[in-house]
């Protein structure tokens, strides 16, 4: 028998304790990275309600998520910007400053000086560089690239981004085309999103977003855009608002168009140069067929979904607002389309084979895939909406203007299935308030005006009219309420009201 | 000792170290578990975790106004602001965003509910809430009631700068929630005058919510003074041209629409019109239009009084010009029995108030108006604005003669023509953009934009302006492009000269 102090023991006891310990610490670490990465549920309403602490908690995250930053503008086209010389605020994550005219960007003079290349960045929240510093978003890699790389210019480029978020076609066109002959660009970078046809909410009293939009102010709260179901309704789904299959969706697209047509012809006749970059991610096909090819193909771009789709480009696993990496690549991007298409001749900037290659990348293939088949999706559209037994499928047909209570608001789209129908059918009820009385709500088919309610206070609604020949060949119709007047409910008496809707149809 | 031996114990050392450190993680992560994660929009339509989340907004902001989601209503106070500083007080709110306290929606059984609707003189700018006019008259209905064991309650609803348009919508689209035994609407001369929307900051903007598209065109009486300096203000109170005539005809329109549908459930309506020199204006434009018990004339004698007065520049009632109307308002309710439910006692003080504001104020409103010596001319020379020819202008020319989305004037009718003489803005963007003219309600013909080019033209005058004294000269447009450091002044083209000729 050997001495239990023999060093041969004792090395094989370190050795089993050293084993132990690694398995400890192998355990250990599985735990830790558990916690670390394990998903946490989002916060439930019953559990926010029945927690005052955790309901503190919660909203004053929320406001400090949404401190103001923004500002009416005069022009109820535009809405809103960012208050006039923000400076450093904390915003969302990352610090927002502004100039005198509520942009995110530096002084901009006006005129332009002499000897300056001005590069305008138009649009939304994209442009504004939504959750990256200013100093990480596309026109400053942009502006230095080419400001370096155009050896025979010798003035001053700038590339001026004016985007506020949520601003649609109609503000960010407007806004721009008002100014334009002050901002004189030599080329407008206009980048759109699918949201651009929906509406842009207004401004409250402390810089938050409103729940109206100052381009539809006589439609009060009524909002309409893809995230209604969700956001309104509380049904996960979206809406189809931005396939365009419907008038209510179709029609915006025409407007867009019509917009679109005249900004990039003022631009030309101001002596610049017009592109839009449709950043359309799945929808690409359907931006193709519905503003793409009503413009000129030259001043047309598509980012490939590949790239939009890409989390690498994202801020953060769910928003694919882009990070520096996604800014830098369309950057390279707008680089590459600039010195292809000639589109500052002033500075005529070197080729750029990274520039180039993510043209390819980014650019080109964006084009083959929205040339490819216009794949809508398989649509689960009904004819009928029942409002009290609305599920996630039900809910995503709604545009607009119904809340969880079936209640209508000024103004209320909804899109239904034709299946070879005749006859719009509308049930619901007047409200239980006088005030409303006499009040005439116009019913809606796409664009054809098809009845007039006249609301009595309580009295049932029903509207059995036909449709006209031409719904026939639309396999799915917009049915709209609009109305003039309207009243208050809600806890803070800010939510309008017109009447209650329990069923619409199209009927064989 | 034995080497591997040594490396073995320096390996133990270190595994359990780290064992040690991970274990303090995991401690560390059980004590701090990660933040909920939020969807803000899901949880901001949530109307109580909103409502919470709008509080703390409002305590980091520095102003007192936020947007109302009505267009007509344009705006109302931030939600329960707690002793903000105002304008010479300070200013609580409750979750409607109105300067009251909380009060219940619908009313309660057994509740008598006494509704002052208007503007600053009802919201009680520079004095404080208990002395405001409500107070007073909630205070003298409470101790004179005989036998009414039920609640009583004196309800402001009104907000600086609301027009009429404003405070009739605000309150007829929550009147069954509201359900007023009776209204007493406080009108003064400025109700026809547009109402400023609101800033990201909570103050009031340069633009109506009630007229979006005319952009930055605010038509008010104060307009000349406001926005090119002069010393006179303007003519729109007078309703003597189309543009004040029609203001005056919607606002009749609108508050007829109130007192029809308060008839319709039984409650009363009053309109006190508090018009000081201009309460025969106030009675032909607006009180003879209406039922002649519903329009209360206040007298000038205490209008003008500065006794009355919040400070010797500031005409909105003190503590004491609330309580004199409230007397008056008492002594209406008494002898019009507007609150029949009450069995009220006559009060001399009340009545004594009463003649000598009320009774007073009907005698003066019943004489023939008195109009200044006014000197309106017939052209209007764009350089060269005196403040009498600055105060034709009722909104939407700036100093430099720069017509705005909606501009407006008066000339006096001498001739058979209008002439418009002006210049496209330097502004090609604005190429082939039309301006309607009008005179009075008659679109007379267009203007077709070009940058830079003149504007020299001129239309007959409609059959309907015969025999006016007074024309309108509108100009509207649909479009218009930025000036000013901001950005934030809408023009459309430059006016050099507007005659009747």
């Amino acid at each position: 028998m050997r001495d239990p102090g023999h060093p041969d023991d004792r090395l094989a006891t370190a050795n089993r304790i050293v084993l132990s310990l690694t398995l400890i610490c192998l355990a250990l670490a599985g735990v830790t990275a558990y916690l670390l990465l394990r998903p946490v549920p989002p916060v439930s309403e019953a559990a926010l309600l029945g927690d005052p602490e955790l309901r503190e908690q919660v909203s004053a995250r929320l406001a400090a998520t949404s401190r103001g930053i923004y500002d009416s503008h005069v022009d109820g086209d535009v809405g809103r910007i960012l208050q006039p010389r923000l400076r450093e605020r904390d915003w969302r994550g990352v610090k927002v400053s502004s100039n005198r005219l509520g942009l995110r960007e530096s002084e901009i003079a006006f005129p332009k000086p002499p000897n300056t290349v001005r590069v305008v960045l138009l649009g939304d929240s994209y442009v504004f560089g939504y959750g990256v510093a200013a100093e990480d978003r596309l026109g400053v890699f942009l502006e230095a690239w080419l400001q370096q790389r155009s050896p025979g210019f010798e003035g001053t480029v700038e590339c001026l981004h004016v985007g506020i978020p949520s601003w649609n076609f109609r503000a960010q066109i407007a806004y721009l085309t008002r100014q334009l002959s002050l901002l004189d660009p030599d080329l407008v970078i206009h980048v759109s999103l699918p949201n651009d046809i929906e509406d842009a909410a207004a401004t409250r009293g402390f810089g938050v977003p409103a729940r109206f939009s100052s381009q539809l102010r006589a439609r009060a709260d009524s909002l309409i855009d893809a995230g209604f179901p969700h956001r309104v309704l509380g049904l996960s789904r979206s809406g189809y608002l931005r396939w365009g299959i419907d008038g209510e969706g179709a029609g915006r697209y025409r407007e867009a168009v019509t917009s679109l047509e005249r900004l990039a012809r003022d631009v030309a006749a101001s002596g610049g140069r017009y592109r839009l970059v449709l950043h359309y991610k799945h929808y690409l096909a359907t931006s193709l067929r519905h503003l793409g090819r009503y413009l000129d193909p030259r001043q047309v771009v598509y980012t490939a979904s590949s790239f939009a789709m890409a989390k690498r480009y994202w801020i953060s696993e769910n928003d694919a607002h882009w990070n520096r990496e996604g800014h830098l690549a369309m950057a390279r991007m707008l680089y590459g389309l600039i010195v292809r298409d000639g589109l500052l001749p002033r500075l005529a900037p070197d080729p750029w084979p990274e520039a180039a290659a993510a043209l390819e990348e980014i650019a080109d293939a964006g084009r083959r895939e929205a040339e490819g088949e216009a794949g809508l999706p398989r649509l689960r559209i009904g004819s009928e909406l029942l409002l009290a037994e609305l599920g996630p499928r039900e809910a995503s047909q709604i545009h607009g203007g119904v809340d969880p209570q079936g209640l209508v608001s000024p103004y209320a789209s909804m899109v239904l299935s034709n299946d070879g129908g005749r006859r719009l059918r509308v049930s619901g009820r007047a409200l239980p308030r006088p005030e409303l009385d006499g009040a005439q709500v116009r019913v809606s088919v796409d664009a054809w005006a098809l009845a007039e309610l006249e609301l009595r206070a309580g009295e049932p609604i029903e509207v059995d009219v036909p449709l006209p020949a031409a719904a026939a060949e639309r396999p799915y119709l917009s049915v709209r309420f609009e109305s003039t007047d309207y009243v208050y409910t809600g806890a803070t008496l800010q939510h309008c009201v017109v009447f209650e809707l329990l069923r619409v149809a199209i009927e064989r | 000792m034995n080497p591997a031996l040594r490396a073995a114990r320096r390996i133990i050392g270190g595994l359990t170290l780290t064992s040690l450190a991970l274990a303090s993680g995991i401690v560390y992560l059980l004590l701090h578990p990660k933040s909920p994660k939020l969807d803000a929009d899901r949880l901001l339509a949530h109307p109580e975790l909103r409502e919470q989340a709008v509080a703390r907004l409002v305590e980091a902001s520095s102003h007192l106004y936020d947007a109302h989601v009505d267009g007509d209503v344009g705006r109302v106070l931030q939600p329960k602001l707690d002793q903000r500083p105002g304008s010479a007080t300070l200013v609580s709110s409750n979750r409607l965003g109105l300067r009251e306290r909380a009060f219940a929606l619908p009313k309660p059984e057994g509740t008598v509910r006494v509704v002052l609707l208007g503007d600053s003189f009802v919201h009680g700018s520079g004095v404080l809430p208990e002395e405001r006019l409500g107070a007073h008259l909630q205070l003298l209905l409470t101790q004179h009631a005989r036998g009414f064991s039920g609640l009583l309650e004196c309800v402001h609803v009104g907000i600086p700068s609301w027009n009429i348009r404003a405070e009739v919508a605000y309150a007829r689209r929550m009147l069954s929630d509201l359900d007023p035994d009776l209204v007493i609407q406080l009108a003064v001369p400025n109700d026809v005058a547009d109402s400023a929307g609101v800033r990201g900051f909570g103050n009031p903007g340069r633009f109506s919510t009630q007229l979006r598209h005319r952009a930055d065109s605010i038509v008010d009486a104060a307009f000349p003074i406001r926005v090119h300096g002069t010393a006179q203000p303007g003519y729109l109170r007078w309703g003597i041209d189309y543009e004040g005539l029609s203001r005056y005809q919607q606002a009749v329109e609108d508050l007829r629409h109130l007192a029809g549908l308060l008839a319709r459930r039984g409650a009363e309506y009053r309109l006190v019109l508090h018009y000081r020199q201009l309460l025969a204006i106030a009675r032909q434009h607006i009180g003879r239009h209406l039922p002649a018990e519903t329009a209360i004339y206040l007298a000038s004698d205490f209008g003008l009084d500065p006794a009355y007065w919040v400070s010797p520049s500031n005409s909105h009632w003190n503590g004491e010009g609330h309580h004199r109307v409230a007397l008056v308002l008492y002594h209406l309710i008494v002898r019009d029995r507007l609150l029949p439910e009450i069995d009220l006692k006559p009060l001399p003080a009340a009545e004594a108030a009463f003649a000598a504001i009320a009774e007073a104020g009907r005698r003066e409103a019943g004489g023939q108006p008195e109009m200044p010596r006014w000197r309106i001319a017939a052209s209007l020379e764009l350089a060269r604005l005196d403040d009498s020819a600055a105060a034709q202008i009722h909104g939407g020319v700036d100093p430099e003669g720069r017509i705005s989305p909606y501009a407006s004037m008066i000339l006096k009718n001498d001739g058979q023509r209008l002439r418009v003489i002006g210049r496209g803005l330097p502004r090609p963007e604005l190429d082939g953009g039309r301006v309607g003219v009008f005179v009075d309600a008659d679109r007379v013909g267009e203007l077709e934009l070009q940058a830079g080019r003149p504007i020299d033209v001129s239309f007959p005058l409609p059959a309907s302006a015969a025999r006016k004294p007074y024309l309108s000269v509108r100009f509207e447009s649909a479009d218009y492009v930025y000036v000013g450091d901001a950005l934030q002044h809408c023009v459309v083209f430059e006016l050099r000269r507007v005659e009747i000729e």
